[in-house]
């Protein structure tokens, strides 16, 4: 019954809230007390405050007002002539280039693309020495039996040439063997190094492949 | 809504953003300026560092979340900024060995835009004379009309310990300058 009661006040309490004293209210139900004429201080206190606080705004808004003179006043630091105006204008101009769009680059332009394009240049150039050398060294083998093996022609035509004449024959054979037929190799030789400068690429090992051995052999 | 909220607004719209950077700079340039200046001491070196900061906050206003006001938050990219530049600086002196490192005071007085005078001279020795702490939030509040509050979340220092440190610096400057 008696909780039922205290209950019912402390509803009382929280509806009828700031519409009654309510100080005399936490007195008589929480038991908290207040200094006599506090309220009245205190609205005074607050009021000095509010006016010092003002007067003080006021001051630092003096000081803002002037911030360049403030610091020179005080400090003796100043700041190149028309310098704020100079600086708008600069960071603006950096803005703006921070906002151009950056320059894209071409794929193969691009560093990674670089490295790759360089090592598949040395590659290509590796290789293409390599086959020139090993179809010389083919060349040179197949030279070797060549040149040891004339033409039957020529052996028969051997037979028939007179002792005296044999030094003039061989000079001629060997001449025309040797010399006639390595000229017109090397002048296949040079038309493979134009032709291959205009061939794509891609397709130079294809052409050096058939083209070489076609050709370079004696 | 506030001014600076009214800006920050149209600084997060991208068609008004270059507009509204123009109209930031003129309200804060200045402020900012001075600083940065009482950090890294020269002009020229404010002159980089406001740049800078300027460059980073247009950057960065996309991520601005104003959980602080707009002008605590450009304070603070200022102070962080400032505070780099002078790592900076110091690892290139640190490099250089042979290079006799001037004190701030010296390379304040040195400057082209110094012409303080005997009181000033001495202000300013006083105040190059407090811990880092305390020359900041010395320089922050007088000097940057800056609330407590601010200060505050610039530095992450509790308000209690600003006040005793600015009001100490207060009582100290005071019996100097008297001497």
């Amino acid at each position: 019954m008696e909780n039922q009661e205290e209950n019912i006040n402390k509803n009382n309490f929280l509806k009828e809230g700031l519409q009654g004293d309510i100080s005399k209210r936490h007195k008589d139900y929480l038991g908290t007390g207040i200094p006599e004429g506090y309220f009245a201080k205190s609205k005074l206190s607050i009021l000095n405050k509010i006016k010092s606080e003002s007067e003080e705004t006021q001051f630092l808004q003096d000081i803002a007002a002037d911030i360049n003179q403030h610091h020179k006043d005080n400090l003796g630091t100043t700041i190149p002539e028309g310098y704020f105006a100079k600086s708008k204008l600069s960071i603006l101009d950096k803005i703006k280039e921070e906002q151009k769009p950056k320059k894209q680059l071409v794929f193969y332009m691009r560093p990674q693309f670089k490295y790759i394009a360089a090592a598949s240049l040395v590659f290509i150039l590796s290789l293409t020495v390599w086959l020139q050398n090993s179809n010389n060294q083919d060349d040179i083998n197949n030279l070797n039996i060549d040149a040891l093996a004339f033409p039957d022609d020529v052996l028969i035509n051997s037979l028939l040439i007179e002792d005296s004449e044999v030094d003039a024959f061989a000079d001629a054979t060997l001449f025309h063997e040797v010399v006639v037929k390595a000229e017109l190799s090397e002048q296949k030789m040079d038309n493979l190094i134009l032709n291959s400068l205009i061939v794509e690429d891609s397709l130079l090992d294809n052409y050096i492949d058939d083209e070489l051995l076609k050709t370079i052999i004696l | 809504m506030n001014k600076d909220a009214e800006l920050v607004k149209k600084l997060k719209n991208p068609t008004l953003k270059n507009k509204a950077f123009s109209e930031l700079l003129d309200v804060y340039q200045e402020r900012l300026y001075w600083h940065i200046r009482k950090i890294v001491t020269t002009h020229e070196n404010a002159d980089d560092v406001l740049q800078n900061t300027f460059i980073r906050i247009y950057k960065s206003i996309a991520k601005f979340q104003e959980k602080s006001t707009l002008h605590t938050w450009m304070y603070r990219i200022a102070y962080n900024e400032s505070n780099r530049f002078l790592e900076k600086n110091n690892k290139k002196s640190y490099a250089n060995i042979d290079e006799v490192s001037e004190s701030n005071l010296e390379v304040l007085f040195e400057d082209e835009y110094f012409d303080g005078d005997e009181i000033q001279r001495k202000l300013n020795t006083i105040i190059d004379g407090f811990k880092e702490k305390q020359k900041r939030v010395f320089q922050m509040k007088y000097f940057d009309d800056l609330s407590f509050r601010q200060i505050s979340e610039i530095l992450e220092i509790s308000e209690s310990t600003l006040k005793s440190t600015y009001y100490s610096a207060v009582k100290i400057i005071e019996q100097k300058i008297l001497l």
